[in-house]
């Protein structure tokens, strides 16, 4: 016994010596031109068209693998990548010009035929997270070579949104993509960053020596993973990592630089339409003048959402955004004078928040609460586990209001119908036979290949979706970055960074 | 002793067994797995098509006698998350946690059988009720926050640790730290009280007459009968740390082990990644029980004599 009380001290000893070998410079000196990051999740399969994780997405999208063409980090434009122009032969058909002389990092050939297995082996994707249905407008043949550097790409039935969500849709080697389980360890791509080494916590990329774009300022990029937001914020101020995601608001002044974009995510009350006292319009009006939006988000959200949900329910930045519109300005009397006209005073009405997920999101439904009360309705909040909720968001005749995130990544408004508005969507409890006509509007929407009619068209529904007073838009939650001060990038609207992008200020 | 064990063998064997079954209809019964593991508003054709290409829409039965099959080959499925086999992607990362969960409890356990023994030879003084105080405190501390104070002052602040990751000897110092207060305060505890119990009995009287110092009845005489509950405990906290406390530690410290991919197998409603970590976790939590108790026989004959008599 007296051996391991022995062995227990020198061990202890031991312990405290290496803790001191540490060193006390407060993290390294960043060498050369190498940059880390510490991103919030673990590291999943990186098969560039396996799945629209944010992960893998960070990594593959615009880094290791890149597509035809690129969704603009601010703004709903697409810009050319791999094809260097493209044109609407006609309204099922689009033809791209494809860059000359770009090779994969693996030295395959980029050209025509691998547009072609690329686009194929993504319509196979199968399991969650892929998301093979972006493409569901494709063709039953949907490419044809014209030459090496020419393709058509063609759809069933006219399909505007494709365009964009061509953007997702990575091209990958056709030799080296075949293995698929090899693939998604050692994904391959043309991008400016080529993958060399994936372990369960960290992902090592290199620049890629022959990229065909502008050589980017750094060499070697190292992702962490870091689940802990208290974790990142230390590992920034010890100066381990250059770059963390996910910092939220309240340790922005923790870290030595804090970035944040509006994201593409609207949060929202979805009010029920069909089933409860929500059925009536004059209380869904009632509940959109009784909420006071703008005072929510600036006293309670503060930082974690920048950006306003002007009223609709998609954010800036999604094509069909209206900037023109905004919150209707709230008007408590004639709130009450509204539930008092419909017959709604003391009737119940549920709020289900899931707990925990979104920022804030408890304070603010509380604070709802409060409001919907002051008007005469008997409102209940409801915080319910994420599985919960779930069932809750899903129920037939649920909760009269839920609180939830509407997520617009494919940076068009036909997204967020088709989630919320679409009388099909399980989520969806729009009063569809009310609004009859805005069932017809989104079909007429989804097949003009026209973009500027389109946009009008998406005005137009947004005004109606308006006027249905079905949802309360309340503020678009922010997509936050700590950085260390020498560190600037590109701020996109969606959590990636393009790394050819970062550069390097002086210290 | 033959039978002893293989009837601890058969035992061990249909709890890991009956704990799986439970985890599986759990995640059934709690909510619809398919829902949870796709992003909110996804079409229901896609729901639905996800749903049978993963066979969730067969009977539950079927289902489970599918599961059962698959886990006697070791055959969990693909984590749908990671994209490899799910038992594969566990077993990767079983090592990581062993080597925390072992460190902690070894240390935490040593010193606090060290402190233990120290006080119980002088109860009632400052030291003792000064360790009292202590112990009683470090069992009520939450280790998440601990750990995340420890992060703050000794990384971000001081920069004598790395705050994270698995990639030094250093970076096992704080997650060490953070998860064996616990096993050391509860050995310190059950260590004090086992050795003042034993300090009534005859043989210890009979030593003390022998001329023996109160040091050498403590550690020759008095250990051997005070261990038992040490033991106890000492398997208790590991099994603890094991499968429960590493989760939320993991996650301060990055740590890659399997309380991590727990929690990320959960928020994606990864469900066959999370029923290979239960299979796991009960394979552990079993094994370490086993160990337990072939240590009591081996340690205390008491024990043996109990068990001939109920065979």
């Amino acid at each position: 016994m007296k051996t391991i009380g022995r062995l227990a001290a020198v061990l202890l000893i031991f312990s405290v010596l290496s803790a001191c070998q540490g060193g006390s410079s407060g993290g390294a000196e960043r060498e050369g031109s190498d940059i880390s990051i510490a991103i919030s999740q673990t590291i999943p399969a990186l098969d560039p068209q396996g799945s629209n994780d944010e992960v893998n997405a960070l990594v593959s999208f615009g880094n290791v693998a890149e597509g035809l063409v690129a969704m603009s980090g601010d703004s709903d434009e697409v810009l050319p990548v791999l094809a260097t122009k493209w044109e609407q032969v006609n309204p099922t058909t689009l033809r791209f010009s494809l860059r000359e002389g770009v090779k994969f990092q693996n030295g395959e050939v980029f050209d025509a035929a691998a547009v072609e297995y690329s686009v194929k082996r993504m319509l196979t994707q199968q399991g969650p997270g892929n998301f093979a249905h972006y493409y569901a407008a494709l063709a039953e043949d949907p490419v044809k070579i014209i030459d090496d550097h020419t393709v058509d790409i063609m759809t069933s039935a006219p399909a505007p949104t494709l365009l964009r969500n061509l953007t997702f849709l990575m091209i990958v080697p056709p030799k080296a993509a075949a293995d698929a389980t090899a693939f998604a360890s050692k994904p391959v791509g043309t991008g400016p960053f080529a993958l060399v080494k994936k372990t369960t916590d960290s992902v090592v990329l290199e620049r890629n020596p022959s990229y065909w774009g502008d050589k980017p300022e750094a060499s070697k990029v190292t992702l962490l993973s870091r689940p802990e937001a208290g974790s990142r914020v230390a590992a920034l101020q010890a100066g381990e990592v250059d770059l963390a995601y996910d910092i939220p608001a309240a340790q922005s002044k923790s870290v030595p630089k804090y970035e944040t974009t509006p994201g593409l995510e609207t949060v929202l009350l979805r009010l029920d339409g069909r089933h409860g006292v929500t059925a009536d319009l004059r209380v869904r009006q009632a509940i959109n003048l009784a909420i006071d939006v703008e005072q929510l988000r600036t006293s309670l959200v503060t930082d974690d959402a920048s950006a306003s949900a002007d009223g609709q329910i998609a954010a800036q930045g999604v094509f069909g955004h209206d900037d023109s519109l905004s919150a209707p300005t709230v008007d408590v009397d004639r709130a009450k004078a509204l539930i008092k006209e419909a017959g709604a005073t003391g009737k119940q009405l549920r709020l289900a928040v899931p707990q925990g997920r979104y920022s804030k999101g408890t304070d603010v439904c509380e604070a709802i609460v409060n409001e919907l009360r002051a008007i005469g309705l008997d409102a209940k909040l409801e915080v319910l586990e994420y599985q919960a909720w779930l069932d809750a968001a899903f129920e037939k005749d649920g909760v009269e209001a839920l609180f939830v995130g509407i997520n617009a990544d494919q940076r068009d408004l036909a997204q967020s119908l088709s989630a919320v508005v679409t009388a099909s969507s399980d989520l969806s409890r729009f009063p569809a036979d009310e609004f009859a006509d805005v069932q017809s509007m989104i079909v007429k929407s989804g097949s003009t290949t026209d973009s500027s009619q389109r946009e009008q068209e998406l005005f137009a529904l947004n005004k109606r979706i308006t006027e249905s007073a079905a949802f309360v838009p309340l503020y678009v939650p922010n997509i936050a970055w700590g950085a260390q001060e020498d560190i600037s990038w590109d701020k996109r609207q969606d959590p990636r960074i393009l790394l050819a992008t970062v550069k390097f200020g002086s210290k | 002793m033959a039978r002893y064990v293989m009837s601890r063998l058969i035992q061990f064997v249909f709890v890991v067994f009956a704990a799986g079954a439970v985890v599986f209809v759990a995640v059934y019964v709690v909510s619809d797995p398919v829902r949870s593991m796709l992003p909110v508003g996804t079409p229901p054709d896609v729901v639905d098509q996800t749903r049978a290409s993963l066979g969730l829409d067969r009977p539950l039965l079927e289902q489970l006698g599918h599961f059962m099959k698959g886990a006697i080959t070791g055959d969990f499925g693909d984590s749908l998350w990671l994209g490899e086999p799910a038992l594969g992607a566990v077993l990767d990362r079983v090592p990581a946690t062993a080597l925390l969960a072992l460190t902690a409890s070894l240390v935490g356990g040593l010193l606090g059988a060290i402190v233990g023994i120290t006080v119980a030879l002088n109860p009632g003084s400052k030291l003792d009720s000064m360790v009292q105080v202590t112990t009683y405190a470090s069992i009520s501390i939450a280790e998440f926050w601990l750990g995340l104070l420890l992060v703050v002052v000794f990384a971000a602040r001081l920069g004598w640790l790395p705050t994270s990751g698995f990639d030094s000897p250093q970076s096992l110092v704080l997650p060490v730290v953070a998860l064996g207060i616990r096993p050391f305060a509860h050995t310190v505890q059950v260590m004090r009280s086992a050795m003042l119990q034993e300090a009534t009995k005859q043989y210890v009287v009979t030593a003390r007459a022998n001329g023996l110092t109160e040091l050498s009845i403590s550690l020759r005489h008095k250990l051997r009968n005070a261990a038992s509950p040490v033991i106890t405990v000492f398997m208790y906290d590991l099994g603890r740390v094991f499968v429960g406390t590493a989760v939320v530690i993991e996650v301060v410290f990055a740590w890659p082990g399997i309380g991590q991919l727990a929690v990320g197998g959960l928020e994606r409603g990864d469900i066959f990644l999370v029923q290979a970590i239960v299979f796991v976790a009960a394979v552990i939590t079993g094994g370490l029980n086993l160990v337990a108790d072939l240590l009591y026989f081996a340690l205390d004959p008491r024990t043996r004599a109990l068990v001939g008599e109920a065979r």
